[in-house]
């Protein structure tokens, strides 16, 4: 091995670098993550109910979009709802965009269009060609943030991640900008259900993953809305679009759809974290079946998580409570039609109002608003 | 259009240009003729749209998502390579290095399609043993003078300046059209062995 000056002024940099990514590694606080329990971020403050409140609307959009799908919401300041869908000729169409509507003084304005599939190409100089499923989380900062999914090629495995922002309530949107989350194109990456809040401000979007094997993930977000790590919760195939609850600052539990095939027995799992989200155990059984659709499952304080889900098929469409994870009783149906769809909820608890919404029937978004008068009327009923 | 989006546009488009000029064997016949086709590729494939208003260039961006910077430095390295009239023109991966990488490849995407239960990629997080990792292979890589040290410098240089939109160092030191093309070259190599098995076979009997 001779001197060589190149050589010498690459490892000089290569220290250098070595040196100064260690104190950026050693100056993250990697391990400090917590849960955060409390609706700090919801400076909105509703009375407490006297009677039962049960409710029940369907957002209007233009008469042209013959099917929806795939809801998402969020309460602003103001106590008002802000929905977000996509809907179009049909799911995988690329006339489908992402729909907007605002639910305020207990109406919903009729929907707007947001994003569609040119805008997305736009942003990010790359080809696409159908977009879908939108979430909108609201930060304890104020920002909303709306994900939603991209296709350049191929089916929704072929998805990719794009983020938008709002600081002004939802009036001017961020261009879209889309997330590296995958070594491999960076695809098969989906979103379906909220996001859940951190200690620091930050924030855990589940996602889950469908090239090849399908198994969920965690995509962590400090309080600038910066994307800082994903963490997979399972490598279990076939458990996809995790619906995420916090128990306490520490303890989680998160819940799958069974994406197995109708002829094997899809029981409805859900893993347990004890360390706020890092690590997950293995997923275990519950009592609930799961037809290969979307469920949600949200806390309702006091010991009980309360689920919004499909059982036999997506004609009906239940609440469970449960006070351990893992053994539910179903209590009421939101929905039972035979030959109709209701599926792929959303839920949101603020003080004492609890918010649903969901497809009806592929066509249109219902929203549902009950309060805990109503749920413990009717749970007194069922004697659970 | 950022940084990162002109990084990328000018990697495809180099990439695209290059690979055509090259397939229809045009520096052969004359350099001028071949350098302005070049330059006519470059701007077609970036401006003309082919299909619902979109260039060739964002068509395959679509597909493929972000080159590494570890792709973009050792595509150019072999054109570089191209132009070595030394006489000692040497290949720029060995094939230790190419088997490396095509191992570091299986590995990372048989995690990402999770066939393995742990998580390769999150390492790439900035984690401290992938960091040590990486700069004790790169520092062996140039202590021996080889190409690849240097192209893995730049792509941990490319990281701390975040020179692409990811935050996980692998995809600056790896991407899968890299893994795709050692796979390519390997079936090619084995199929090579398995020739020059046979010739000395039949050179025995």
């Amino acid at each position: 091995m001779h001197f060589q000056p190149l050589k010498a002024v690459a490892l000089v940099i290569l220290l250098w670098l070595t040196y100064v990514l260690y104190l950026n590694y050693s100056q993250e606080d990697h391990q400090y993550v917590r849960f955060r329990l409390d609706s700090s971020s919801l400076p909105y403050q509703y009375s407490p109910a006297v009677a039962a409140v049960f409710e029940s609307q369907i957002i209007p959009q233009p008469a042209y979009l013959p099917a929806a799908h795939s809801s998402s919401f969020t309460m602003l300041p103001n106590g008002d709802l802000l929905a977000f869908w996509f809907a179009g000729t049909k799911e995988g169409s690329p006339d489908v965009k992402i729909w907007r509507s605002t639910y305020h003084n207990g109406k919903w304005s009729m929907a707007t269009a947001l994003v569609d599939p040119q805008m997305i190409a736009k942003a990010n100089h790359r080809y696409v060609i159908k977009v879908g499923n939108p979430v909108i989380y609201r930060a304890e900062n104020g920002v909303l943030h709306l994900f939603v999914v991209s296709v350049s090629i191929g089916g929704w495995s072929g998805s990719a991640l794009n983020h938008l922002t709002s600081t002004d309530g939802g009036i001017h949107w961020s261009e879209p900008e889309r997330i590296v989350i995958s070594p491999f194109f960076n695809i098969s990456t989906l979103v379906r259900t909220s996001a859940v809040t951190l200690s620091d401000g930050g924030f855990y979007l589940p996602v889950y993953m469908e090239l090849g094997r399908k198994y969920p993930e965690l995509l962590r977000f400090n309080y600038d809305g910066k994307f800082v790590e994903q963490i997979r919760i399972t490598a279990k195939d076939k458990m996809i679009q995790p619906s995420l609850v916090a128990l306490s600052s520490e303890k989680a539990w998160v819940y799958f759809r069974n994406a197995n095939k109708p002829s094997e027995v899809r029981n409805l799992y859900a893993s347990f974290s004890s360390n706020a989200g890092l690590s997950w155990s293995a997923p275990q059984k519950t009592n609930l079946l799961n037809p290969d659709s979307s469920l949600v499952v949200a806390n309702l304080g006091s010991g009980r998580l309360l689920m919004v889900y499909n059982q036999d098929d997506r004609s009906q469409l239940k609440l469970a409570l449960s006070r351990d994870g893992i053994n539910w009783q179903p209590f009421y149906d939101l929905e039972n039609q035979r030959g109709k769809e209701f599926s792929y909820p959303s839920i949101q608890i603020n003080e004492d109002i609890v918010d649903i919404m969901y497809t009806d029937d592929r066509k249109v978004i219902k929203h549902v608003r009950l309060n805990r008068e109503w749920l413990d009327r009717i749970l007194n009923n069922v004697q659970y | 259009m950022s940084s990162i989006e002109v990084i990328q546009r000018i990697i495809y488009s180099l990439a695209i240009a290059l690979l055509l000029v090259y397939s229809l064997g045009l520096p052969k016949r004359s350099l001028f003729f071949s350098s302005l086709v070049f330059c006519l590729l470059i701007l077609g494939e970036n401006f003309i749209p082919l299909y619902r208003t979109s260039s060739l260039v964002e068509l395959l961006r679509g597909a493929t998502g972000d080159v590494s910077i570890a792709s973009g430095a050792l595509m150019l390295s072999i054109i570089a390579n191209q132009f070595d009239f030394s006489g000692s023109r040497r290949a720029v991966l060995s094939r230790y290095e190419r088997l490396f990488l095509l191992f570091i490849g299986c590995v990372l995407y048989l995690s990402t399609f999770s066939f393995i239960s742990f998580d390769v990629y999150h390492l790439g997080y900035l984690s401290l043993p992938m960091l040590l990792l990486t700069a004790a292979i790169i520092f062996i890589l140039i202590l021996y003078n080889r190409r690849m040290g240097y192209v893995w410098l730049l792509a941990l240089l490319g990281f701390y300046f975040r020179l692409q939109s990811s935050n996980n160092l692998w995809d600056y030191l790896y991407d899968p059209i890299l893994w795709l093309v050692l796979i390519a070259d390997s079936i090619l190599w084995l199929n090579y062995l398995i020739i020059i098995r046979k010739k000395q076979l039949k050179r025995e009997y």
